[in-house]
């Protein structure tokens, strides 16, 4: 176990540079040709910000000060979950013709689909935190120094869930599919276009309990929004989960690696 | 592992699950279901690849070479068995390689690179390297979208062969791309040899495997058929093609004339099919149709010989043109004889005559006759009962039948093969200097045709072919002792054959260049230069010249006469087992001419000469017996000569039998 451990590592280590390169293939790949080119990796979140901004201050009207803030506080990190979670899913069958074609570790794959989901979100982040100064909401620095603990443990978590699903997919193509419609309903039992407070029933409180990623927002809460240190048993929580996400996940791909190339 | 191997496969099996959804029972577009079948791709596979070996794979379509290239990749893992490969993996399956359509040339490369495990300092030590020698500088910084298949083959071949690896696989790369690139990849492929590398090549071309492998293995529904040395695995394998009724079916259906020809045969002669002439004609005419002459020719005959109608007979003969245009020439022959005006009765007469006298026991007419049934002259073709000519005249001691006999036991045709069979006559008739023989019976032993390779054996018949003269036999000798083919590996001794290989390569030319000096009405001068090349040639070996030596000395042509010379260089070429010599000197010794009269020395060689089943030594030493010169008078010894000499068809003999 500890061997097989140490070799993967070692084998990982050696292929950084394809990794670096996949990375910048897919920043600098994906949008060629187009007119903004990069700029469109920050369309979609933004967009959603812009939106959802719309819809709850004038349908809902105002009920949380700052909503701004708090609104992208959560959304960008829930934006790199779930294209975490969707482009994973793609991640193996996406590249098909280099895993059918040549030997390296496939999980190179997720992981780099994953870095760009993170070189996005900090771009964004690095952004809102600016705006998030220059408003004068006031925040605490020593807060701040929390968060890259705090985006490091959530990328753990996301890849877990994105090694799982991008060799689940190879294996049946539906799951990209469900993936899409299951993170299009997640967003709503996260507080992260409300608040979390008693007042919305017992059902929906039991349901925010469960959803593990409601401790990672409500980090992201504390730390943008309330400006203070998150609760210890947060991280305590967000740590389990990461650990156990990435475990499980990696387990899962390992065994079923073994099967991608002639199935693709 | 063990030391000096770079790749073992070690019982490795592969099947892969086919899901397909399939009509239920009832009608067709009632209920489907999912069905999964397993089919098994590979099948207890053992491979042993030592390091630096260049290692060769052919096997048809579908016969799991690319899934054991890819195993062996680590692309795939078996579903049993074991896969170990030592060093570092460089492989190239199939086209369009992973390419990024949208990124450069330049930036797939790094990309390719990243893939093999490299760092980036490493690739851009690479880099120049690889794009060099691509051949695509221009187009480099281009997407690789705009690339056509050959430049993305390039492209990917190139990263493959520059980075720094210890085993690479290549799976039918050689197949596109231009000529130029072709050349280029069996350069580097050298250069990795030499380098060390193991290679591991699947291909349909018998050129490239031939060329570079050190071994191959045939894959045949996914388990290794045969392995062995590229030319005898590659000649079992292109036989299986043209042998296996299903394969050439499939291949005629394809529109393949050569294989459409090949089937009508099979129908024609029912070998691995129910005889079936309607078939055969059909066959026949499709590939005919596409213009094969010898499709042409089987047409023709069927139809000449099948029905008989005046219509098929006239049809027949515009086929028999069409083929004898194509310059076939067998079809030239029966077109000879149907412009006939009256062509059956004369050629059914003459052929009668040559049937009755085969019967009566004369040799050469059993040859002929044996000849004309084989290749259909005058005659309906019938292999089989050809073969029963060709054996009673080899038994009787000719030696062409001797020898077609052999060969047809080798390639069975009119007749099951038989290795035991094909070595007996061949060894029979080559015991009797036929050339070809040797030839023929080296090449046996080493392609293993009909029988077990056997290298000593091919070794010892090349070098005997190459001892009596045959240039190629030289060169296949020292390429044997090169690779240690059949005997320990000696490379002194190679380099010695290969040295009279070069010789005798250049001794031709000194012939051919001495003869031509003789022909065109010579000069005195033109004479003795001549004289002179035939005197080089001969002090380093060369049979004919010898004796083209000994006659100039007899005759005086460009040396003065001298009797003492002509005997020494007629004798050494005679020794060789130039019958030309054989008679020449025993006429010399006959008639006292140069040399003193002795009638002993003539009988000797005429002797010699007969007993390599040459007619006219043998009519010579008839007369020796009639008239008692070197031997006691013996009219019956005489008879006995003449008559085994006029069996060949000697006219002296024919004469002389009359007067004993």
């Amino acid at each position: 176990m500890i061997e097989r451990t140490e070799r993967w590592l070692r084998e990982l280590f050696n292929y950084r540079f394809m990794f670096r390169e996949l990375v910048a293939r897919e920043l600098k790949g994906r949008y060629r040709n187009t007119l903004i080119g990069y700029l469109w990796h920050l369309v979609n979140p933004i967009s959603m910000v812009l939106i959802f901004m719309l819809v709850f201050s004038s349908v809902f009207g105002r009920t949380i000060d700052d909503y701004w803030i708090y609104l992208c506080s959560g959304m960008f990190p829930w934006h790199l979950f779930s294209s975490a979670l969707n482009s994973g899913c793609h991640s193996i069958i996406g590249n098909a013709e280099m895993v059918k074609k040549m030997y390296f570790p496939r999980d190179v794959l997720v992981y780099s689909t994953i870095a760009s989901s993170l070189i996005n979100f900090t771009i964004s982040y690095i952004i809102v935190i600016t705006l998030v100064l220059l408003s004068g909401h006031g925040f605490d620095i020593l807060a701040l120094i929390a968060l890259p603990f705090v985006v490091a443990l959530l990328t753990v978590f996301s890849t877990g869930w994105a090694l799982a699903l991008s060799a689940a997919t190879v294996y049946v193509r539906d799951v990209a599919y469900g993936v899409g419609i299951v993170t299009m309903l997640w967003i709503w039992v996260t507080p992260i276009l409300y608040m979390m407070d008693s007042s919305r029933g017992a059902m929906l409180e039991w349901v925010l309990r469960i959803n593990p990623l409601t401790y990672f927002i409500e980090c992201f809460h504390s730390i943008l929004y309330d400006g203070v240190l998150p609760h210890a048993g947060d991280i305590l929580v967000c740590s389990i989960l990461a650990a156990a996400s990435f475990i499980i996940g990696i387990t899962v791909f390992k065994r079923l690696e073994r099967g991608f190339s002639e199935r693709l | 592992m063990k030391e000096g191997n770079a790749v073992e496969v070690r019982n490795v099996t592969k099947r892969f699950n086919t899901e397909c959804l399939v009509a239920g029972p009832g009608s067709p577009n009632g209920r489907r279901r999912r069905v999964s079948r397993k089919r098994t791709v590979l099948e207890g596979i053992d491979l042993e690849i030592s390091k630096g070996e260049t290692f060769g794979l052919v096997g048809r379509n579908g016969s799991g070479k690319s899934t054991l290239l890819k195993i062996l990749s680590s692309v795939m893992y078996p579903d049993s068995g074991e896969v170990e490969v030592s060093g570092k993996v460089a492989s190239v399956l199939e086209l369009g390689m992973g390419f990024h359509r949208d990124l450069s040339g330049r930036e797939n490369i790094r990309i390719k690179g990243s893939m093999y495990g490299f760092s980036e300092k490493e690739m851009d030590g690479m880099m120049d390297e690889i794009i060099s020698y691509s051949g695509l500088e221009e187009q480099i910084d281009d997407p690789v979208r705009i690339y056509s298949s050959g430049m993305h083959a390039r492209l990917a071949f190139a990263v493959a062969v520059n980075v720094k690896c210890d085993v690479i696989i290549v799976d039918e790369i050689l197949s596109v791309g231009d000529a130029g690139f072709r050349v280029k990849c069996s350069n580097s492929f050298r250069e990795m040899k030499k380098r060390g590398m193991t290679i591991i090549l699947a291909s349909h071309s018998k050129d490239i495997i031939n060329s570079m492998c050190d071994r191959v293995a045939w894959i045949d529904g996914g388990r290794v058929r045969d392995i062995g040395s590229g030319e005898s695995v590659c000649y079992r394998y292109e036989k299986s093609l043209t042998d296996c009724f299903d394969t050439v079916a499939e291949m005629a259906e394809t529109g393949d004339p050569a294989a459409q020809n090949r089937l009508g045969e099979m129908y024609r002669d029912g070998s691995g099919v129910a005889e079936d002439p309607g078939e055969a004609v059909r066959w026949f005419r499709k590939a005919a149709d596409r213009g094969l002459p010898e499709a042409q020719l089987n047409l023709a005959d069927m139809m000449y010989y099948g029905t008989g109608t005046e219509e098929d007979r006239a049809g027949a003969e515009t086929w028999y043109r069409l083929s004898a245009d194509a310059g076939n020439p067998d079809a030239q022959i029966r077109l000879a004889e149907t412009g006939n005006p009256e062509p059956g009765k004369d050629r059914e007469k003459i052929m009668e005559r040559l049937r009755g006298l085969a019967e009566g026991g004369c040799l050469r007419a059993q040859a002929s006759y044996a000849d004309c049934l084989f290749r259909g002259i005058g005659v309906k073709q019938d292999r089989r009962e050809a073969m029963r000519w060709f054996s009673r005249a080899a038994e009787a001691g000719s030696v062409s039948s001797q020898f077609q006999l052999g060969l047809n036991y080798r390639d069975g045709l009119g007749t099951e093969k038989n290795g035991e069979l094909a070595e007996i006559w061949l060894s029979k008739a080559a015991g009797n200097h036929h050339m070809r023989a040797k030839i023929e019976l080296a090449n046996m032993f080493l392609k293993g045709m009909a029988a077990e390779r056997d290298l000593p054996k091919a070794l010892r018949w090349f070098k005997d072919a190459a001892t009596s003269g045959d240039a190629k036999s030289f060169y296949q000798t020292a390429v044997m002792y090169r690779d240690g083919m059949g005997t320990e590996s000696d490379p002194e001794e190679s380099r010695r054959w290969f040295d009279m290989f070069a010789d005798q390569a250049y001794l031709r030319v000194q012939n051919n260049l001495a003869d031509i000096l003789f022909r065109m009405d010579p000069s005195d001068r033109e004479r003795q230069e001549a004289a002179d090349i035939h005197a080089g040639a001969a002090g380093r070996g060369s049979i004919a010249s010898a004796y083209q030596l000994g006659i100039i000395y007899r005759d005086g042509l460009g040396r003065p006469r001298d009797g003492r010379e002509a005997e020494r260089w007629l004798g050494l070429a005679a020794s060789r087992g130039h019958q030309g010599a054989m008679i020449d000197l025993g006429n010399m010794y006959l008639k006292g001419n140069g040399v003193d009269k002795d009638e002993v020395k003539a009988a000797g060689m005429f002797t010699m000469a007969s007993d390599t089943g040459n007619h006219i030594g043998t009519a010579l030493l008839g007369t020796m017996y009639m008239e008692g010169l070197g031997f006691e008078k013996d009219p019956v010894k005489a008879r006995e000569l003449f008559l085994r000499s006029s069996e060949f068809g000697n006219r002296e003999a024919l004469k002389n039998l009359k007067r004993v």
